[in-house]
Parts: C-alpha cells; structure tokens; sequence
C-alpha cells in the first residue's frame, strides 16, 4: 500500500515538473522576449517620436539634397567608358559656338582619357575665329560657365589679319566624375 | 545621395579654381585705352603675358595701372618695353612692350 502511495506521488511530481515546462516555462520565457521586444519598440518609438518634429524640415531638404544631386550629375556627369563617345564633347563645344553666333569653321582635336583617383579627364583643343565679344562668351562657356566641366589651360588671343576679328587657341580638359566603385576597381587591377 | 553630392562639389570646386579664369582677364585687357594695341595675349594656366604696342612710355604705365585695379589679373609689370619699329601709326615715341601678370579667381 505504502508503495503504491509512494509511486503516486513520484507520478505526481513528475506530472507536475512536465506540466511545469510545457505550459508555465514556456509562456514565461516568451514573455520575457516580448518584454524586451516591448522595450526595444519603445526606444525606437521615442527615436522617431523626436525627430517628428523636423518631419516637414527633413522632407523639404530632401527635395533640395534632389534637385541638387541633379544639378551636381549636370555639372560633373558620370564616366561612361573609356569608348565615351568624343563626338559628344564635340557636338557639346560647336553648340556652344554656334549660342554664342561664331559662324567660322571651328577646328577641334581630341586626346584620349586619363584618370586621377577622383576623376577621368581627356584633353582637347579649339581654334575658332570671330569678333572679340562673342570670343570671350565662348571661352566663359567652355571653362566657368560650362554646365559640363571644363578646365581651361591655356588659351590665346591673336589679331586676324586684315580683320577686325581674333583668333582664339584653346587647350583645355573635360572632366567626368569617377565613382568610387571605378576608383576600387581601378585600385584592384593595378595591384594584380 | 548627399555623399555623391559633396564628393562631386569637392571634384568640381578643387578644378573650377584649377581652371584658368582666362575668358574674364581677356576681358579685363578688352578695357585697355586706344593708346594701347595689344598684337598678342596668351594665358598658360594662372599667368598671363601680352604683347603689343604703346603709344608712349606713360600709356604704358597708365596700362599697368589700370590692369593692377583689375579683379582677375594680380601683379601686372613691363617685362619688356622698347621703341617700336620704324613707320608705327603710334608715331617715333611708340614703345613695344612685353607685359606678364599673374592670374587670380
């Protein structure tokens, strides 16, 4: 009899131990997850909560970081191969020619590209004639004014013969913008 | 977004202010008196040197002065002055000069 109590205690405390881990210790060790998870939510949430405030600010930057981003690409355009087309640049130069009403044969030479860690660059020259005014527009054009980078390094100015025009002679670079993606690349073929 | 920005601005600032401001002192010798003609003016980078010819020694000053108040051309001088050729329309005090500046943005 004695052993039969015995065995049905121990039956009971082994119940009670497994009725433990199934249905108290489980529960409980999710709660805990979920109070940390509660807690992590709320951090997050006073986070948010205090930029809030700058919402309308931030949207509004981030239409001008946009626009600006645009006119960044505009002013510096992308490389686009070693093969970018030199027909564009100087489709880019007689356009900037003809704007600015010099009507003379424009002659233009182009070298290859070459690059520094920043940026690609690929020498070329103009010489064009025509009256001073509209000369000095067209070099403004192609060096500070230019909406696609150009440095000017030399230029000259020389009297026409037997007009009143000059003759301008110009060395210049295109400058095109080198991700830093070209730049890596770059970096992991020389060291090959 | 805003690092492709900055990095481009910094590309674009460093080589605009490499790039000579060649356009804008060409303009400032386009101001120069009758007194002066110039017969050559060429600009290598951040240095100007311009050839022509004076009607007198103090035109010629006058010349350095003017381009000294100029605001792209930094310390203009004569690095050569001498009597023009015979039969030059500015008559025997002519002077044929050398003038050298260096250039500012």
């Amino acid at each position: 009899m004695l052993k039969l109590v015995l065995q049905g205690c121990a039956a009971l405390a082994i119940a009670g131990i497994a009725s433990y881990l199934l249905l108290v210790r489980a529960p409980l060790e999710q709660l805990e997850q979920a109070r940390a998870r509660h807690l992590e939510l709320q951090e997050e949430y006073l986070q948010r909560q205090a930029y809030r405030v700058n919402l309308s600010l931030h949207r509004s930057q981030a239409q001008v970081m946009q626009d600006l981003g645009k006119a960044a690409r505009m002013a510096l355009p992308d490389f686009d191969g070693l093969g970018a087309a030199p027909r564009d640049l100087e489709e880019a130069i007689r356009q900037a020619a003809q704007e600015k009403k010099l009507t003379s044969r424009l002659e233009f030479t182009i070298g290859d590209w070459s690059s520094k860690e920043f940026y690609y660059f690929r020498p070329f020259t103009v010489r064009v004639n025509g009256e001073l005014r509209p000369i000095l527009a067209f070099l403004q054009s192609v060096s500070t004014g230019s909406v696609q980078l150009h440095t000017v390094k030399t230029a000259s100015l020389r009297p026409l013969a037997g007009s009143d025009e000059v003759t301008l002679s110009l060395d210049a670079l295109a400058i095109r913008f080198r991700t830093d993606e070209q730049a890596a690349a770059a970096r992991k073929a020389k060291a090959q | 977004m805003i690092a492709d920005y900055l990095a481009r601005n910094q590309v674009t600032k460093v080589l605009s202010e490499s790039s000579s401001p060649a356009a804008e002192a060409f303009a400032e010798l386009s101001r120069l008196t009758r007194d002066i003609v110039l017969t050559e003016a060429r600009i290598d980078t951040m240095h100007l040197v311009a050839t022509g010819v004076a009607r007198s020694d103090a035109a010629a000053h006058q010349m350095v002065e003017q381009l000294g108040a100029a605001r792209y051309i930094l310390h203009p001088r004569i690095a050569q002055i001498d009597a023009a050729p015979a039969g030059d329309p500015y008559g025997p005090g002519a002077r044929a000069f050398r003038l050298e500046a260096d250039l500012r943005h």
